[in-house]
């Protein structure tokens, strides 16, 4: 019995030097990385960016590993306002791209950015109905019909506060039947044939492919600019400040193929 | 029913190792994520959160869909403990396997699943929409039907196990006497299983009560409607809002009170249960 008790004293020893030794490798990993020549790049990234970037992004990172070889970049989409939570808890990530400024300003305010935040393309919100628009809607007081299941992101979001900044532009006054999570969430509703409409960006319309836009009027509109930003706790500082770089130079694909709007 | 005295000797007490493990995992896992949230609280927050009526509908809306979930889950799930704990038939592990799909499945992908079942272009919630008008989806019985999915097969597992280890000599003895099979399971299997029953109801509610993926994706998020607690909590995150951290507490606080009240007496129970 004795031995067995020692045995397991010693194994709970063990385990408790490796995981103290475990995160004195981590940390004394980070300015070794930081050290790297950055003449060649290598090495993979970390980009939290918000989920509307989810398509483009993507299709980008391709190009951008084809033409950088030897790098990888992974992605986190998620909304910003939850990256920009996870950036101030201190999430291993090298760059941040946000759907709107105010997410940008509370990461800078939090001096968690390396360098100024550069715009890349812009969006504005849309009606998404399903394809073929069975409802006929055609303006945002179509919205309000009876029967019409109408579905929001909430305001604590970024696409559901600019929803209800247009409904209150256009003086609409609408009672959704849910306030989704995301912009995501919110489109899924009515890709899966449960809500009638939604609002939601433009470029989530253009690369759903399951559901049709209804334009809002300019006038109504609210439109955003998304900025890109390298962040203070990159790992790969070089590759980070590249992929910046090659977002913003590549960002009329967005444009053309996504559904964002150019700057 | 006399019950063994518990001899206070080397045999009873836990061996070191695992008290210290034991106490390792408590303050790792448990303990030090609870302190977390009490550190990071705004207490001064508390009284305004606590007044704020959207705070008020997020609670009601959480009771109400909770311990329906969990009546509906002893509904429905003694029977279907029963099946799984006397049945006799071909395939009954799949059965049990489609019983506890929900505790593998994560909720989100529910959530989804009940929208292909119930939801308006979904199996069946076509027709219930065509033939009765019903609609699902958004209201505060979808997120009473996406809690008891996701809930019920704990208490499936818990009375499932009681059965199990019941002594079937009771009920046979019942038989016997002439007692016809309803009676014997009302009046001699619940009441032997009864612990069981209330420790598997007050997992379900729990789990019921926390329940997030499942209910934000089939019954959406509306203040007073369809905002549960873990709801209400998630978007007060995505705000910074400290209200997040109050309301996170009120719901541990609840649910701690309810399990150490319900578990004091299902322990003692249980004790008789395996004495007698």
């Amino acid at each position: 019995m004795r031995q067995r008790r020692t045995l397991l004293v010693v194994a709970v020893t063990a385990a408790v030097t490796a995981a103290v030794s475990l995160t004195a490798c981590g940390s004394s990993k980070k300015p070794a990385t930081a050290t790297t020549a950055p003449t060649k790049l290598s090495g993979s990234i970390t980009v939290l960016a918000a989920s509307s970037l989810t398509k483009g992004f993507t299709a980008l990172g391709k190009e951008f590993e084809a033409a950088n070889p030897g790098t990888k970049v992974t992605f986190s989409f998620g909304s910003s306002s939850d990256l920009e939570t996870q950036i101030e808890q201190g999430a291993p990530a090298d760059v941040f791209a946000s759907a709107d400024q105010a997410n940008m300003d509370k990461v800078v305010t939090a001096g968690d950015n390396a360098g100024t935040p550069v715009s890349f393309v812009k969006n504005k919100l849309e009606i998404a109905v399903e394809t073929g628009n069975p409802k006929h809607i055609a303006t945002l007081s179509d919205l309000t019909k009876s029967g019409t299941i109408v579905v929001l992101c909430d305001p604590s979001v970024p696409c559901g506060k600019f929803a209800k900044q247009v409904l209150a532009n256009a003086k609409v006054n609408l009672t959704p039947k849910s306030l989704e999570a995301n912009a995501k969430a919110t489109l899924s509703k009515v890709e899966l044939g449960e809500a009638d409409a939604a609002i939601v960006y433009v470029s989530d319309v253009a690369s759903s492919g399951k559901v049709a836009g209804v334009t809002i009027p300019d006038t109504v509109n609210v439109i955003t600019t998304l900025p890109i930003v390298a962040l203070k706790n990159a790992k790969n500082a070089a590759v980070a400040k590249a992929w910046d770089a090659f977002v913003v130079s590549h960002a009329s694909e967005l444009v053309s193929t996504f559904g964002f709007l150019p700057l | 029913m006399t019950r063994p005295r518990q001899r206070r000797g080397a045999g009873n007490q836990p061996p070191l190792p695992a008290v210290v493990l034991g106490l390792i995992g408590l303050v790792v896992f448990f303990g030090l994520p609870l302190a977390g949230l009490l550190w990071r609280a705004p207490w001064s927050d508390v009284a305004s959160v606590l007044r704020d009526p959207h705070a008020r509908d997020a609670l009601r809306v959480s009771l109400i869909c909770s311990l329906s979930a969990t009546g509906l889950s002893v509904l429905f799930g003694i029977p279907i403990a029963w099946l799984l704990a006397r049945g006799r038939f071909p395939g009954l592990n799949a059965v049990r396997a489609l019983a506890t799909l929900p505790l593998v499945l994560p909720p989100v992908v529910g959530g989804v699943a009940l929208f292909y079942a119930f939801g308006r272009r979904g199996l069946i919630g076509e027709w219930l929409s065509r033939w009765f008008g019903i609609q699902l989806p958004f209201t505060i019985w979808a997120a009473i039907i996406a809690e008891t999915f996701v809930a019920m097969p704990f208490f499936i597992i818990t009375v499932e196990g009681a059965l199990r280890s019941l002594d079937t000599r009771y009920e046979e003895a019942a038989a016997t006497f002439g007692a016809r099979r309803w009676t014997i399971f009302r009046r001699v299997t619940v009441p032997m299983i009864a612990p069981s029953i209330a420790a598997g109801m007050a997992l379900t509610w729990a789990r019921a009560l926390g329940e997030f993926g499942a209910t934000i994706t089939f019954a959406g998020n509306f203040p007073g409607k369809t905002q549960t607690l873990p709801l209400a909590i998630y978007l007060a995150f995505e705000n910074n809002d400290p209200a997040g951290i109050v309301l996170s507490i009120l719901l541990l606080a609840i649910s701690i009170v309810v399990l150490a009240v319900v578990g004091s007496r299902v322990f003692a129970n249980r004790a008789r249960e395996a004495g007698g």
